[in-house]
């Protein structure tokens, strides 16, 4: 059977996907690509956010470095504010680390 | 032009995403449809292949050209579909278009019929590996990268395609006649 022949009866036999079928799947891909997307979506751009990791990493070192709480007195609160300024800036960055890692993991899944 | 149109593509434009996948969509949905022996089986794999392709176009690297990576998707979504399913394939012999009183319509609708008919005595393997060689004009090696198999494989599935064929056509005079 000649090369022609074969490719001539695959050709006729090759089942057609109608236009609109096409459409309609293409249509449907956009659409999960865009939901993929939002559902990634995060309220600031990445440097903002490592940006303000960094920012509290430094006022956290900071803090340890110069600030002592045995030599506060505790009477006068200074050691419950140090604590609460400590709780205040860690929380925040270990929310959005955890937040960005978790996105990474996730679109790492997706592509996978 | 398709060089043009795959780096438009991987820069974010549906339109050329869109041309390159109407020009490949027949075969990938026929190659889905062999393997599942149904139509709305064979459009969800396509469907899971083109969003696949829609969410990685852009890490696409080249290195295989985008019809072989289309396909190597196509085949693999096919067999998973088939892991999923776990069922016995059976063969659905869809209705065809209806016959008009165009003589060329008629004749071209039994032709049709007929290599639709020859086409069963393949099996899914062959079926793709025959279209990937002569329709989508691949090479073995690029059939070997979309299918995973050995090279010998391929050429055994190819040699057998071609056999089975050409047996079926020389043993119907009605097909032949077809031809």
């Amino acid at each position: 059977m000649k090369d022609e022949q074969i490719k001539e009866i695959l050709q006729t036999e090759l089942s057609k996907m109608p236009s609109s079928n096409f459409n309609h799947l293409v249509l449907s891909a956009i659409l999960q690509k865009e939901k993929n997307r939002r559902s990634h979506y995060i309220p600031f751009d990445e440097p903002f956010i490592i940006g303000i990791m960094i920012l509290g990493m430094l006022v956290l070192s900071f803090m340890l470095l110069y600030g002592n709480p045995k030599k506060m007195d505790s009477s006068s609160g200074y050691s419950n504010i140090y604590l609460i300024v400590l709780l205040c800036s860690f929380i925040p960055i270990f929310i959005i680390a955890m937040n960005t890692i978790t996105v990474k993991i996730m679109r790492h899944k997706s592509k996978a | 032009m398709l060089v043009n149109a795959l780096q438009k593509a991987r820069e974010g434009s549906t339109t050329a995403l869109n041309d390159l996948l109407d020009k490949h969509k027949d075969l990938a949905f026929s190659i889905a449809h062999k393997y599942v022996k149904n139509e709305a089986d064979a459009e969800d794999i396509v469907q899971e292949a083109f969003i696949k392709v829609f969410l990685n176009i852009r890490q696409f690297k080249s290195e295989s050209s985008f019809s072989t990576w289309l396909y190597k998707i196509i085949y693999h979504e096919s067999l998973k579909h088939l892991n999923n399913a776990k069922k016995l394939i059976t063969i659905n012999y869809e209705a065809e278009a209806e016959q008009g009183y165009d003589e060329m319509k008629v004749f071209e609708n039994e032709r049709y019929e007929i290599f639709k008919t020859a086409m069963h005595c393949l099996t899914a393997n062959e079926y793709l590996v025959i279209n990937l060689f002569y329709l989508a004009e691949k090479d073995i090696k690029e059939i070997v990268e979309i299918t995973n198999q050995t090279n010998s494989n391929i050429k055994v599935l190819l040699y057998r395609a071609r056999k089975k064929m050409a047996d079926y056509f020389d043993n119907n005079t009605e097909l032949k006649n077809g031809l």
